[in-house]
């Protein structure tokens, strides 16, 4: 019954992450094009030293340069506006179907509790993934692109370069993973613990998961200090982010916040 | 032959009130059954533990030989009493997933009932009236072949007529091997066609007797003796 609640849950979501997904391609093509337009005239002055350097007079950029790159903020912006409206309605898809009145509907359907409710977290997760990897594969692509096509000392790409890029890139988009799924994990379980109030329900909701974000944010800044001290420097890289100590957090929160929700959903469950 | 639902000594506290205090009933296949009382009696309580929307603090609970599970839950077709779809859909669409999640589920018969409604099955639930969004609730249910209905107040909010059909809808599509139990206390309405009544009060049975037995000793109908036995 989980795969068939899964299907369901997944075909039910996509027209509407199908349509927010190429929503974000807009503003992503027009960054890459204004991108485009910002490296031709970057190189437009450039004079080449040897076969491999190349040298750019960044006083004589034309206005336009500079214009164009004021914008690149406005952009930045409108793709987190579009990912925060991607994720307002994975959540409030898995509180309406559990908490408001269609929970009646998706309790009493011919399966257990811990499916219904996992079917719905992992149908999230699985959005997640596909709107970083189409985001992401998009904004590669485009760079590529624009990179073969205006940089004067561009190197063409090869396997071992992409396998050597995934290879730096797979520890970074690992923990942003983890850390994207062990957060929507605790704000479940704090929506969870939002259900057993009375009153305040979307209240206790969003001030346990601000403590909840909070204490993280500390844990990982802690963790990460003490990889970057025991490195015996004061400057942290990513790679210090990817220390053992906060995966072993990220992943203790997730299975911490997944179980719990579990067990008051199966515990304490009372749609009014 | 076993009885179809089984509960014993449930219980079920919320902070200081005692929703449910010790019931324990049986019910055989092939009744339909009145869960009466008033406000607060704990008729909604009991439904909602037996479709697994609540768990009791005590006791137990078989449908056809089952714990409260996925096994219960797809032999129990359960009308709230409330909306519980979501209003975005179309009737089609609500109809095919009762057809993807439920073994049971007769399309043939759904669409029937449908045309018989007049209701076009490409139109949205909310641009449906309160009346017909009701009727759809009540066709979803009553077209899966369950071993156990529990309907919670199918006729209330509706008009006269309505509920009639309900009514109607409820005899005529219910399957004479499994058992019906409607909570209301429109009981009047109710009466002709329930076998037994289940009269609940601050969480226990007060009674539960056949309605030829009510009307026999008593003398007086249903109606009459919930009257007299929740005079305010």
């Amino acid at each position: 019954m989980l795969k068939k609640l899964i299907a369901y849950d997944f075909k039910k979501t996509s027209p509407a992450m199908l349509a927010i997904i190429t929503l974000l391609f807009i503003p992503e093509i027009i960054g890459l094009i204004t991108h485009a337009i910002m490296e031709k005239l970057y190189y437009a002055n450039s004079v080449e030293v040897d076969a491999n350097t190349i040298q750019v007079n960044s006083d004589n950029l034309p206005d336009l340069y500079y214009s164009l790159s004021n914008m690149s903020f406005v952009f930045f912006l409108i793709l987190s506006a579009i990912a925060t409206i991607a994720a307002i309605y994975m959540i409030k898809y898995y509180h309406k179907t559990l908490y408001s009145n269609q929970g009646y509907l998706s309790f009493t359907l011919p399966s257990s509790i811990t499916e219904v409710v996992s079917s719905k977290m992992i149908v999230i997760f699985a959005w997640a993934v596909i709107y970083v990897i189409s985001a992401t594969t998009i904004f590669f692509i485009g760079e590529t692109i624009i990179t073969r096509l205006y940089d004067p000392v561009f190197e063409p790409i090869t396997l071992s370069a992409v396998a050597e890029l995934l290879e730096e890139l797979f520890p970074l988009l690992f923990l942003l993973f983890l850390g994207l799924f062990s957060q929507l994990m605790a704000l479940f379980f704090c929506m969870s613990i939002g259900h057993l109030c009375k009153k305040h329900k979307t209240g206790i909701t969003a001030l346990s998961y601000t403590g909840i974000a909070i204490a993280s944010l500390i844990i990982i800044y802690y963790n990460t200090a003490v990889c970057v001290a025991k490195r015996g420097t004061w400057w942290w890289d990513l790679r210090d982010l990817w220390c053992p100590a906060n995966l072993i957090f990220l992943f203790i929160l997730l299975v911490g916040c997944y179980f719990a929700t579990i067990k008051i959903m199966n515990k304490k469950l009372n749609l009014e | 032959m076993s009885n179809l639902l089984e509960i014993q000594g449930v219980s079920k506290k919320y902070d200081k009130t005692q929703a449910l205090n010790d019931v324990t009933l049986s019910i055989a296949p092939g009744h339909i059954i009145g869960l009466l009382g008033p406000n607060g009696s704990g008729k909604t309580t009991l439904i909602k533990i037996l479709c697994g929307l609540l768990q009791p603090d005590s006791g137990t609970v078989l449908i056809d030989d089952n714990p409260v599970g996925p096994k219960s839950k797809a032999v129990v077709s359960y009308l709230p009493d409330k909306t519980y779809l979501d209003e975005d859909m179309k009737v089609e669409a609500v109809v095919a997933m009762f057809k993807y999640f439920y073994d049971d589920f007769d399309e043939n018969r759904a669409n029937e009932m449908l045309a018989s409604l007049k209701i076009d099955p490409k139109s949205k639930l909310k641009t449906l009236s309160k009346g017909n969004k009701e009727k759809v609730q009540l066709m979803l249910v009553m077209s899966r072949r369950a071993k156990l209905y529990i309907l919670d107040e199918p006729i209330a909010g509706v008009d006269p007529a309505a509920r009639d059909y309900i009514l109607r809808t409820i005899i005529s599509n219910f399957d004479s091997s499994a058992s019906l139990i409607i909570a209301t206390h429109l009981i009047s309405d109710i009466e002709p066609v329930l076998d037994e009544a289940i009269f609940l009060q601050d969480g226990s049975i007060k009674l539960f007797k056949s309605v030829d037995d009510i009307r026999a000793e008593h003398g007086k109908s249903v109606d009459e003796l919930f009257r007299e036995v929740y005079r305010c």
